[in-house]
């Protein structure tokens, strides 16, 4: 459970991770195992270490309820979108969770249809803090998805710095190599890995995610 | 962030909070009588819902239909959760079979049992409800379809899992 800080004198903002994707690209289960892993590699004497921003676009959240039952200390935003229609709610709970609990990393779960990036112009303009973007790609449902998403799918990935190439494990050689290539056609600069969400996912991984050195 | 739903209510009024409430006061006030508002046991700002009665909406984000819906039903947990899964996989192939693409059909299901405790003189006996209630709570998020039919077959695939909890 995380406490309450209340300092006036902080030494360093938290680090802010913005985890998108589209829809059933398995954010939620990526999610789970990236806290583990910050809490694992937090400073040990930073009081709180991760807390959870789940933003769902429906009138009433599912996932935030199955966070919490992971034992996750998690913040919500319903009923609208953080990259557009409630982006003035992210902004105003990402600062309140900065200065009332002071942890270390914010990760903030877009709805699957969000533009990660005006999440990110927005705590920066607003808050003058730093994010990265992480995007989860479902491997299974790419090039079905490609065409008639085009757009979103396009719009989430630009900009990001790491993307997880996820449930790799339904599909052949060919189809993991085809999905590269599109990714780096939107967005070259992004790291990209081939995971499985729901089996190991390597320390190197998360690190990459964390900004490196950072976690 | 968002908190339940605070509604104001009459004496008398046939409210759906289920409580008799002889004053007029919001949800959670500290009033005298002597009836629990907080409602804690909600799901994410949901008010209670009468048992059987299916609540579906939709609203449009870019080209998403966003459908929620909810029902509360009484019966045995084992045959709600399958009644659940398989209304979601069917309500997923209506959407395809209309030309639609799947975002997401997400569902979660809150199950209450009631045991009561219970002492009069020095062993305590516990029995327990023969029913839970279970309280289904569905998202969707689909694209390419109508999203009058999508909420409709959101509709109707609570009702399939209503039927089938023999409600």
């Amino acid at each position: 459970m995380c406490k309450k800080i209340g300092r006036v004198d902080k030494i360093q903002d938290m680090k802010i991770l913005i985890l998108s994707g589209f829809l059933g690209s398995g954010k939620t289960t990526a999610l789970m195992k990236l806290a583990r892993f910050l809490v694992a590699h937090s400073a040990p004497d930073r009081e709180n270490k991760v807390m959870i921003l789940e933003n769902e676009v429906g009138e009433v959240g599912i996932d935030d309820a199955f966070l919490r039952g992971g034992g996750f200390q998690v913040d919500n935003l319903f009923s609208g979108c953080a990259c557009c229609t409630v982006s003035g709610e992210l902004v105003s709970a990402a600062d309140r969770i900065n200065r009332e609990y002071d942890p270390e990393w914010l990760i903030v779960e877009t709805t699957g249809i969000a533009y990660p990036r005006n999440m990110q112009e927005n705590l920066k303009y607003a808050l003058k803090l730093d994010s990265r973007i992480v995007i989860l790609v479902d491997a299974s449902r790419w090039n079905r998805l490609l065409i008639p998403m085009n757009n979103l799918l396009r719009g989430q990935i630009e900009g990001s710095d790491t993307v997880l190439i996820n449930k790799t494990d339904l599909v052949d050689i060919e189809t993991l190599e085809k999905i590269e290539k599109d990714i780096a056609g939107f967005e070259p600069a992004a790291v990209v890995f081939r995971i499985s969400a729901l089996g190991d996912i390597p320390p190197e991984v998360w690190r990459k995610v964390a900004g490196e050195c950072e976690a | 962030m968002n908190g339940h739903n605070h509604h104001q209510h009459m004496h008398d009024e046939n409210c759906s909070c289920g409580h008799d409430h002889t004053q007029e006061h919001f949800h959670g006030d500290n009033c005298s009588c002597g009836h629990d508002h907080t409602h804690d046991g909600n799901i994410s700002g949901v008010q209670e819902d009468g048992i059987g009665v299916v609540y579906t909406e939709y609203h449009l984000h870019d080209e998403a239909r966003v459908i929620s819906g909810r029902l509360t039903v009484a019966g045995a947990y084992d045959a709600v959760k399958k009644a659940v899964s398989h209304a979601l996989e069917q309500y997923a192939e209506a959407v395809r079979e209309a030309g639609g693409i799947v975002g997401h059909i997400k569902a979660s299901c809150q199950v209450m049992t009631v045991e009561m405790f219970s002492v009069t003189e020095s062993n305590v006996s516990v029995k327990t409800a023969p029913q839970q209630e279970i309280r289904i709570i569905l998202a969707a998020i689909v694209f390419l379809i109508e999203p009058e039919k999508a909420e409709e077959l959101a509709r109707k695939a609570l009702e399939t899992v209503c039927d089938s909890a023999g409600i």
